[in-house]
């Protein structure tokens, strides 16, 4: 469960890395296309959010199994599936947030810049808590 | 002796349309034509280049004649009299004559720089002349080196990739925002000839073309269209921003793509700035090929250099061509002269027959090496 757990959660982190890149790459040829400016070698515009949605799925369906994992680790470590834990908390936050925009994308039908740009918001929120938790020295992910 | 190559023609630069009309060389009679022209007295090859831009006669045949031949067969074959084709002539020959076949296959002397379909005009010349047996060895290596140096000059600096007309730079911006624009709708808003022509792109590129008429509800077409192209005569917007946020909350914000090509304008320029709209007036597109021109003068500059390194890359091959029965006669004769003087020596001496295998094989080596070594000499001199 502890491997479930690591795995799906780093593959996840990564794919929403790649999402941020590919969200880059996608406000780039906007602004190219919008500007005037000299084309850049790039695939279509249409193809970026494409992929780039395709990317955030499979993080979201990853990070869903990775918090599953973690909940069912916690129950069998400290007892309850549930504890304040600033990680825990943080990954719920992350896990409401894309779902939000995976929400708005499906049924409200944003696409492009402002889809674009929620997802970097998502991805910015899940690197702060990536690079800052585990610095917490009473969270149960200490050091983690 | 004294055969080289030569060029005869003009083009749209030396010649008004009414002149060139007058010589060009049509495809069913091109075969006559070539016959013609190689009957002529010091023409040993020949093939013909004919299209709206240029006529332009490429031989192989006598340094000093061949030239005035190729004229006279023109003002004979087309029944111009001298005095109104000739000052419009152009006359190259050997390397020069080279360099115009190469810059005119690369498309660099051509009227739109980098267009690709000259290529295909001379590749179809260079058939023509073959097919009617008015092409020989020479002319064979000079259009095969033109051939793999247009090839070069495409792949390694992309001359004709970027859009330098109206309606093929709207094509391929539209394919930065869609990727392939097969099965997309296309809304025609007005008869231009402009719009039309970008139409006429899109449909070649498998879009569905739907024109709109005056009674044809606009909200109802711009909510299933992919690329909208307007070249009406109207004198307002009709399209414009409130009208088109609406439009974008029913599509549910698919890309929309909107060529104005009409002046007045059709569509209002404030709709570029909502979301997913890409919107392009004449002078944004005027912009884009401009650009793209500028693109290709510096990319003509990269073709040019790599012409002269295949023109020098010829010269060399030519000369080594040349040289190469002279070399091989002087090789047979310098290796007979050393058995000559080798056997002269083994008479009187005493030797093994190892020793004699040994010293011919010595002979053999020393004599091959002393020859390339002046082979190398004779060929950096040429």
């Amino acid at each position: 469960m502890l491997l479930i757990h690591l795995l799906s959660a780093i593959a996840s982190d990564i794919l929403l890395m790649l999402t941020a890149v590919t969200s880059l790459l996608y406000l780039r040829q906007d602004y190219c296309l919008k500007h005037r400016k000299q084309i850049i070698a790039l695939p279509s515009i249409q193809a970026i959010d494409s992929l780039g949605l395709r990317l955030l799925i499979s993080a979201f369906v990853l990070m869903t199994l990775g918090i599953l994992a973690g909940s069912d680790l916690a129950y069998q470590q400290w007892g309850a599936n549930w504890y304040l834990d600033p990680r825990q908390l943080w990954s719920m936050v992350n896990w409401i947030v894309f779902a939000g925009v995976l929400w708005a994308r499906f049924w409200v039908g944003w696409r492009g810049r402002l889809a674009v740009l929620t997802t970097l918001t998502g991805v910015t929120l899940m690197l702060i808590g990536f690079l800052t938790l585990h610095y917490f020295s009473w969270s149960r992910h200490y050091g983690l | 002796m004294g055969s080289d190559l030569i060029c005869v023609g003009l083009n749209h630069t030396a010649a008004p349309v009414e002149l060139r009309e007058r010589i060009v060389f049509s495809r069913d009679k091109l075969g006559d034509a070539l016959k013609d022209a190689v009957s002529q007295e010091h023409i040993e090859e020949a093939a013909i280049l004919s299209t709206c831009n240029r006529i332009e006669i490429y031989a192989q045949g006598h340094r000093e004649h061949a030239g005035l031949a190729l004229e006279s067969f023109l003002h004979r074959y087309h029944r111009i009299p001298d005095r109104l084709l000739s000052p419009h002539l152009y006359y190259f020959q050997g390397q020069q004559a080279l360099l115009q076949l190469m810059r005119v296959t690369a498309s660099l002397d051509s009227l739109v720089l980098g267009e690709p379909q000259i290529l295909g005009q001379v590749k179809s010349a260079y058939a023509q002349a073959r097919e009617h047996g008015a092409i020989g060895p020479a002319l064979t290596r000079v259009f095969s080196q033109a051939f793999l140096t247009a090839k070069r000059v495409r792949t390694e600096t992309e001359l004709g990739k970027n859009a330098v007309t109206v309606a093929y730079a709207a094509v391929q911006l539209a394919e930065k925002v869609f990727g392939s624009l097969s099965g997309r709708r296309c809304l025609l808003l007005g008869q231009g000839e402009m719009g039309s022509l970008a139409a006429a792109h899109f449909k070649q590129k498998q879009a569905v073309i739907e024109p709109a008429t005056r009674s044809s509800n606009l909200i109802a077409l711009l909510e299933t269209a992919d690329l909208v192209v307007a070249s009406t005569s109207a004198e307002y917007f009709l399209i414009e921003p409130v009208s088109l946020k609406k439009i974008m909350r029913a599509r549910r914000y698919r890309p929309l793509f909107l060529i104005d090509i009409a002046v007045p304008r059709n569509i209002d320029p404030r709709v570029a700035c909502l979301d997913n709209i890409y919107l392009y007036n004449i002078d944004d597109l005027s912009q884009v090929i401009a650009s793209n021109l500028e693109e290709r003068q510096v990319k003509a500059g990269l073709a040019e250099q790599i012409i002269h390194e295949e023109i020098e890359s010829y010269r060399i091959q030519t000369v080594e061509r040349r040289l190469a029965p002279v070399i091989q006669e002087l090789q047979a004769q310098s290796l007979l002269i050393a058995e000559q003087e080798l056997s002269g020596f083994l008479k009187d001496t005493q030797l093994s027959t190892e020793q004699t295998r040994q010293l011919e094989a010595y002979t053999r080596q020393l004599t091959a090496k002393l020859f390339h070594q002046a082979v190398c000499a004779v060929k950096q001199r040429a």
